[in-house]
């Protein structure tokens, strides 16, 4: 870190000297005023680090740096910036989660998890393949299936438990279980297929 | 394979894989697996998924952490158990540990632009343009032949071409009705033989149905010819969805607009 540029993210200071406690306890106050300069200078400390860590969100980093601003008084209004660190820290910190937040929503979107209870005519066209499935793809389908699936695919393979002692389980019959077990397994099937069709395009590009 | 085989035989391939079955289901199956390709196919990844849960259990199967603990572990500024909660779940989850990579400032995010969510190219819209146009153009062609000019008026009957979409695409019909005549729809309904008939609800803007069909047996040359009567469909935004024979979940949905010319 010490070898980063001057507006590097994650540096404590503005390049006016390290930040203090009363520093940051006066920038609160003019933050909450509304004062141009304070505003400027948290404004900079959220643009370095967006430069810095995400510039594949270079299109959006307009709208990331408003969220931001928007987290940011929100918080200071209610007291919740506590000092425990400095507010340049406390500021990043938002602007990280933040970032990837939009990073997820964008993932999501382009690997069409967010509507894998729709099942699309590409789903069913494409058959989830024979070729092994790789660890990290098989995570992404399990958080992608609903909670209800999850809970099955707990009951067989952890609890290691037949479809009638699931059916006791759950107070439904033994049917059901077999019933439901077939559409969980259809939909890890299509967000394989889906994955794998994702994956494959972004090779391709 | 038939309706049957897929209603018993076939939803038993979890327990076929865990040995809890009974010794004479687990033969039957056994005898099944041997002519259904696509238990096969699918034994091969719920193998896998019984091998990682088995190696790393219900672990596997905890939520994502949100982004604000992700970077809470990383810059050490949660409780012990739950910091140590994250980090076990950064152990399994690549994608969340190359977020706290990013975090930790070990690398960077740079792939947006070659992400298919993120922001296009002027380039790439444009090409999609032009792909979307040619097909356009030349899916018409047909269309024109037999019933005239798609979507203009041509004082006889307006008949429009929907090729099948998921609810919240970005894909636009918007269809000006001519006074006192239906909309008439022409879809394309891709799905297996095994799924007919099939039972075909319309709902309007406000999720309400406002007309169902059931028993649709039959394609006309691979699409499904629809009216939506005057009386059912006033101006309005509308989405068809199409249930195979037996299924809860729509199969295939189909939005599209109605407005008054």
């Amino acid at each position: 870190l010490n070898q980063l540029p001057q507006d590097a993210p994650g540096r404590a200071g503005t390049g006016r000297g390290p930040s203090t406690g009363d520093d940051d306890a006066a920038r609160i106050d003019g933050y909450r005023r509304g004062d141009p300069d304070v505003f400027s200078e948290v404004d900079r400390w959220i643009r370095i680090e967006l430069r810095h860590r995400y510039p594949g969100l270079l299109n959006e980093h307009e709208d990331l740096c408003q969220t931001v601003h928007q987290k940011l008084l929100k918080n200071i209004r209610a007291d919740r910036y506590a000092g425990r660190s400095t507010l340049r820290t406390y500021v990043t910190g938002i602007t990280q989660h933040t970032a990837i937040d939009r990073v997820r929503e964008i993932r999501r979107q382009r690997d069409g998890l967010a509507a894998l209870t729709r099942v699309t005519v590409a789903d069913r066209a494409t058959r989830p393949g024979v070729e092994p499935l790789d660890p990290k793809l098989l995570h992404q389908v399990l958080l992608a299936l609903p909670a209800a699936c999850r809970e099955l695919w707990r009951l067989v393979f952890v609890e290691n438990l037949g479809y009638q002692e699931i059916g006791r389980r759950l107070s439904v019959p033994g049917g059901t279980v077999k019933s439901r077990m077939w559409h969980c397994k259809q939909k890890a099937m299509f967000a394989v297929a889906r994955l794998r069709r994702v994956a494959a395009q972004g090779k391709r590009k | 394979m038939d309706q049957t085989a897929h209603g018993t035989i076939h939803e038993l391939l979890p327990w076929y894989l865990t040995g809890t079955l009974q010794p004479n289901l687990a033969g039957e199956f056994r005898e099944h697996l041997s002519g259904c390709e696509s238990c096969r196919n699918e034994m091969a990844i719920l193998e896998a998924m019984r091998a990682e849960l088995g190696q790393h259990g219900e672990a596997l199967l905890e939520d994502h952490p949100s982004a604000e603990r992700v970077v809470g572990a990383v810059r050490g500024e949660l409780a012990d158990d739950d910091a140590a909660a994250v980090r076990r779940h950064l152990a399994l989850c690549s994608t969340c540990a190359e977020e706290a990579s990013w975090v930790a400032g070990e690398a960077a995010f740079r792939d947006a632009t070659t992400d298919r969510g993120g922001t296009p190219r002027i380039g790439r819209v444009w090409s999609w343009a032009a792909g979307i146009a040619a097909v356009l153009v030349l899916g018409s062609i047909p269309l024109f032949l037999v019933f005239g000019p798609v979507g203009i008026r041509t004082g006889v009957v307006e008949v429009h071409h929907l090729e099948s979409s998921q609810r919240g695409s970005a894909q636009s019909n918007v269809f000006a009705r001519q006074p006192g005549q239906p909309v008439r729809l022409i879809l394309q309904v891709d799905l297996p033989p095994e799924g007919f008939p099939l039972r075909l609800t319309l709902v309007d803007g406000k999720e309400r149905t406002v007309h169902s069909q059931s028993g649709v047996t039959s394609l006309l040359d691979g699409y499904l010819h629809y009216v939506c009567a005057d009386a059912d469909c006033p101006a309005g935004r509308y989405t068809l969805e199409v249930y195979e024979s037996g299924s809860t979940e729509p199969a295939l949905f189909f939005d599209f607009e109605v407005v008054e010319p």
